[in-house]
């Protein structure tokens, strides 16, 4: 009866602080759970000329991710809201395979005025039209990955596209960058269908152990 | 005992199905936003902006149609004012009129560049509805413009008598034309055409403008 406490008490102890001790139930609770922290930073606001539709600075987002091991499927995902309030994914590219950079294009939807899931769309196009993308912009970036991590475009059944991210024990840095000009065909000063409000787009790691 | 083991194995497996489903967890939502500045321009944007006058009865030989173009990025109603002015000796005057008469139609006073009238007789053809005669009026001839309309969700307009000006409340954002039109073939309005007006070319500045 005492063991079985003393066990009890030291499988709780395990739990709580995830501290290595020599109880073998602790081995086995280690194994099974990575350590894994995630720090964000980066430029994540500024503003848009409303002539040309270029950023007044790059965006940018840095996931500096720490693991003890290595992990698979962690998914990179950036999303904006419809006018229905249904998420939609942000990314388009038209890269294939796995690497440790990518470029694409990033959707941002006007958050006050939403866009239409048409109009979201049509940025993602190869040949975008400013008519039939009111109130959703398209901008370059680039994804890169250190560490000897890798990234894959990919899309789901849903046909929702992010990025599948592999990366090594230790620090990896996941990184985003956008850049100022605005994909052609997303953003027209003539047809003036985007408007003064701000434009968003959520982004975040998925899946993470 | 058994009971106790049966409860650390069951413990167990709690933990173990509690840690498998913390593998789906995310990272905080990272907000991207930028802001857009505001557009609001107005251009001319062509129509037909001259025309001969027939020296017998005044008629305009084709419709005057001068266009402008509103540009606004702004999901928030603007307001707009239409005017429009012709010289006089003294300086400009305003050019748009409603004559009590005329019930429904607006109409503009062009001037004489070339010999400018005095202002007065361009206040005669507002107040008098016309002229009482064509000698208190030369080198002024007003004619008829077809009116503004609404236009649903899109703009809405307003002819302010006490200001003689066109207030334009614009309901969407986007690039928006606004076409007016002196028609051509009407006769000019009642006395405002006769041998009193002296050859030359008569003109008005009509200028549409956000307020």
């Amino acid at each position: 009866m005492k063991l079985f406490k003393f066990l009890l008490i030291c499988i709780l102890f395990i739990v709580n602080k995830a501290q290595a001790d020599t109880v073998a139930v602790n081995n086995l609770l280690i194994e099974v759970t990575p350590t894994v922290s995630v720090d964000i930073s980066g430029n994540f606001t500024t503003n848009i000329d409303p002539d040309s539709g270029n950023l007044g600075s790059n965006l940018n987002i840095n996931f500096l991710v720490s693991s003890n091991e290595s992990i698979n499927n962690i998914q990179l995902k950036a999303i904006v809201n419809d006018l229905n309030n249904t998420a939609q994914s942000a990314f388009a590219s038209n890269q294939t395979g796995i690497s440790n950079q990518s470029q694409y294009y990033m959707v941002f939807a006007n958050s006050t005025y939403p866009p239409s899931a048409s109009s979201i769309n049509d940025c993602k196009l190869s040949n975008s039209n400013s008519i039939n993308n009111e109130e959703a912009i398209a901008y370059m970036g680039s994804l890169n990955i250190d560490n000897s991590g890798t990234i894959e475009y990919q899309i789901d059944g849903s046909n929702q596209s992010f990025y599948n991210c592999s990366i090594n024990e230790g620090n990896t840095n996941i990184s985003l960058n956008i850049s100022p000009t605005p994909k052609p065909g997303t953003y027209d000063s003539q047809t003036a269908l985007d408007g003064n409000n701000t434009f968003e787009v959520l982004v975040y790691l998925d899946n993470i152990p | 005992m058994k009971k106790y083991n049966i409860f650390l194995l069951v413990l167990i497996f709690y933990i173990s199905i509690s840690i498998s489903k913390t593998f789906a967890a995310q990272t905080p939502i990272t907000k991207l936003s930028a802001t857009n500045g505001e557009i609001k321009s107005i251009t001319t944007n062509g129509g037909q902006l001259s025309a001969n006058i027939d020296t017998q009865d005044g008629k305009l030989s084709n419709s005057l149609t001068p266009g402008f173009l509103i540009t606004t990025n702004s999901n928030t109603e603007k307001s707009l004012q239409l005017t429009a002015t012709c010289n006089t000796q003294e300086g400009t005057v305003n050019a748009f009129f409603f004559p009590l008469f005329s019930l429904d139609y607006h109409y503009i006073a062009l001037t004489n560049s070339n010999a400018l009238p005095q202002s007065y007789c361009v206040d005669c053809v507002k107040k008098f509805n016309g002229a009482l005669n064509s000698d208190n009026n030369p080198n002024v001839i007003a004619y008829r413009m077809t009116n503004l309309e609404n236009i649903p969700n899109v703009m809405k307009v307003y002819y302010d008598n006490n200001y003689n000006r066109w207030d334009i409340t614009l309901l969407k954002r986007g690039a928006i034309p606004l076409n007016l039109e002196i028609p051509a073939g009407e006769v000019p309005l009642t006395n405002t055409y006769s041998t009193c007006d002296e050859a030359g070319s008569y003109q008005a500045t009509i200028t549409l403008s956000f307020i």
